[in-house]
């Protein structure tokens, strides 16, 4: 034990101790706190190249839809839940793959008053979210109704047959 | 000591901003959805038109395709197929009386062109108690006068199949 000094002709070698001990303490946790950084750092990196898409691996080949030549395929329901008090939905439809034609769906309630028109929709794709032309109070509406008018994709858009689905609104 | 960690923690702020970076990237061309499509209680498969010979007035067989498929939790699906005459597209007022008919077991029955009705029934295309509960439907179209038809013109009807299901 190496004294640091000497006051009043007193040896401290006892606080240089506890100090040193104090500073050694502190050397370790910092040097553990170092390592666990330095672990986290290689653990994120790791993550982050593991798991980034390679942007020159091709994706998985899907098998062609085989596309109908003089059907319509339609979605129906028997019931949609809707958010109550707001125009905003979060439900949206979908074209299936094999039709051949554009879809517009639209929704009414069961007294013929048109809550909303959606756009368009190519084979294969998702319309719009729902927007309402005015918010509903919750409820269930009973025989409203969900159409659908179907266009033949061409210059004039030349209508086919469509269809209209009843179903109930649960709204909450 | 101290610098190490300043190191340290410098590169994993460095990473993660990278991370952000890599999620921009990726975003590009991607479509994001922020609403669900809902999980469908049947797929109904309609008729997409119907051609007529000009000039027969036989019955003509123009579909076999009104059916359901993937039923979900109903016991029955039913229909009506309310419908319009032939319509000259380019002039609405010139029209040819169409009759439509649901075959049916050897037998034909007039549709109700305003209502849809089947012989003044609703029939099927799903019921859960048949022993082959899908039914798919045969339809036929009938003229019986085209003389009043514009020549060279283009006649159109339109068929709106009105479909429910029953719990």
């Amino acid at each position: 034990m190496r004294p640091i000094g000497c006051k009043g002709g007193v040896l401290i070698a006892g606080r240089r101790t506890d100090r040193q001990k104090q500073r050694k303490d502190q050397q370790k946790n910092l040097r553990m706190i170092a390592l666990g950084a330095l672990a986290a750092v290689l653990l994120i990196a790791a993550g982050i190249v593991l798991t980034r898409p390679k942007a020159d691996e091709p994706l998985p080949a899907r098998e062609p839809v085989e596309k109908l030549t003089d059907s319509i395929a339609l979605p129906g329901y028997a019931e949609l839940t809707l958010k109550a008090g707001v125009m905003e939905q979060e439900i949206a439809f979908r074209n299936p793959e094999q039709n051949f034609c554009y879809i517009q769906p639209s929704l009414w309630l069961a007294d013929g008053t048109l809550l909303w028109r959606g756009q368009l929709i190519a084979p294969g794709g998702v319309g719009d979210a729902v927007i309402l032309a005015h918010p509903l109070a919750a409820g269930e509406y009973k025989d409203a109704v969900l159409r659908y008018d179907c266009f033949r994709m061409d210059e004039e858009k030349t209508p086919l047959n469509g269809a209209t689905t009843n179903l109930t609104l649960k709204v909450k | 000591m101290k610098k190490l960690i300043a190191f340290m923690l410098c590169l994993v702020l460095a990473l993660s901003m990278s991370v952000i970076a890599f999620a921009a990237g990726e975003q590009t061309g991607t479509t994001t959805l922020t609403a669900k499509v809902p999980d469908a209680s049947y797929t109904l498969h309609i008729p997409a038109a119907m051609t007529l010979e000009y000039g027969n007035t036989e019955k003509q067989i123009f579909s076999d395709k009104l059916y359901v498929e993937n039923v979900q939790n109903a016991s029955k699906v039913r229909f009506l197929a309310p419908y319009t005459d032939l319509i000259n597209t380019s002039d609405s007022s010139d029209t040819i009386e169409l009759y439509l008919c649901l075959q049916f077991s050897g037998f034909s029955y007039d549709v109700d062109k305003t209502t849809g009705k089947i012989a003044d029934e609703i029939f099927d295309l799903y019921n859960a108690d048949y022993s082959d509960p899908y039914q798919g439907r045969t339809f036929s179209a009938l003229v019986t006068d085209w003389s009043g038809a514009t020549c060279g013109a283009t006649y159109q009807a339109v068929i709106t199949f009105n479909v429910w299901a029953e719990l």
